[in-house]
């Protein structure tokens, strides 16, 4: 992400960061290294579809989670 | 309908016929349901104990595996003594015992494209109690053919989580997750996170039996993290998009 950019604050798996603003889900993703084809986004208690993870651009205060879907019985 | 209660039925499920949202006219479409469930492990342990305890009437319930040591920690079904024996004639008995007046059909077999649609039959409900996402895929397509709700439910770690699909209404399985996930081998799982998503997913099957439609999980997902005895909610819409489901939208 580039370092000069406008700094957002955002929760990210609860803890607080400073993300460029204008940032996707698509970059976050890569940012915090959270690729894995079954992840699930959670954006302000919704369900982000990974289809619009490139055009979603989370703004100050959102709060993101992460989360590796449980798939044991 | 079915007759009404006995005198000993009455007595079994007096604790719960009081309640409201139940009654006798509840614990007569419990009586009357038909629910399949796939997979008799740590999440199908739970909720096959409840519905059967709850009354259901006929519980049919598959699982290819047989009871392993490595197995008890969590699956409450099945014991000590059991282990060697199929998964599905060790439930088979306990549940039996349990509750002689729900009509157990445990069939030791593999759930595939093949056989998914006969082995649910016609049943009301389909509980998730499987270990894989791929018998998941299967079960959700037999859920939309069928329309019948789908109770999913998931373990890993600490952590755990259900929701109800419903066809036409919320999303599907594969809205959520339609993708393979690499395969990482058999999660850690602590013993109470199974117990507590199979006691949800059983309670949202009664939910659905007796007509409570904001007790089942429908286009939300419940979320808990055990490690930090955090539950939360999230909200799902339907996707679209999806090749299974989208195109009824």
């Amino acid at each position: 992400m580039n370092e000069d950019a406008e700094k957002i604050e955002v929760t990210i798996n609860g803890f607080t960061e400073k993300v460029p603003k204008g940032s996707s889900v698509t970059q976050l993703i890569l940012t915090y290294d959270e690729v894995d084809s079954a992840m699930m986004v959670e954006q302000n208690g919704r369900y982000v579809y990974p289809q619009t993870y490139d055009t979603t651009q989370p703004v100050a205060g959102d709060v993101l989670e992460f989360i590796h879907p449980d798939f044991g019985g | 309908m079915s007759n009404p209660l006995s005198q000993e039925e009455a007595l079994r499920y007096q604790r719960q016929v009081i309640l409201p949202q139940i009654g006798e006219e509840g614990q007569k479409r419990i009586q009357d349901s038909r629910v399949f469930l796939a997979g008799l492990g740590g999440l199908g342990s739970v909720s096959a104990y409840y519905l059967a305890a709850a009354g259901v009437g006929q519980l049919r319930a598959v699982d290819k595996d047989r009871v392993e040591l490595g197995n008890l920690n969590r699956q409450l079904l099945h014991h000590t003594g059991d282990v060697g024996e199929t998964k599905a004639e060790s439930a088979r008995k306990k549940l039996q015992s349990l509750n002689p007046h729900c009509r157990v059909e445990a069939l030791h077999d593999a759930i595939s494209e093949d056989n998914g649609d006969l082995l649910v039959g016609d049943a009301h409900v389909i509980v998730d109690g499987t270990d894989n996402l791929e018998t998941r895929k299967i079960l959700n397509r037999v859920s939309l053919k069928k329309g019948i709700p789908f109770v999913f439910g998931g373990v890993d770690g600490l952590t755990g989580m259900a929701t109800t699909f419903i066809p036409g209404k919320t999303p599907c399985f594969e809205c959520l997750f339609p993708e393979g996930t690499p395969d990482k081998g058999p999660p850690g799982v602590l013993g109470p996170l199974p117990g507590i998503i199979g006691s949800l997913q059983a309670l949202a099957v009664i939910n659905f039996l007796v007509g409570v439609p904001h007790g089942l999980l429908m286009s939300r997902m419940l979320y808990v993290d055990g490690a930090n005895m955090n539950f939360k909610m999230i909200e799902m819409g339907r996707n679209s998009r999806c090749r299974v489901c989208g195109a009824d939208l």
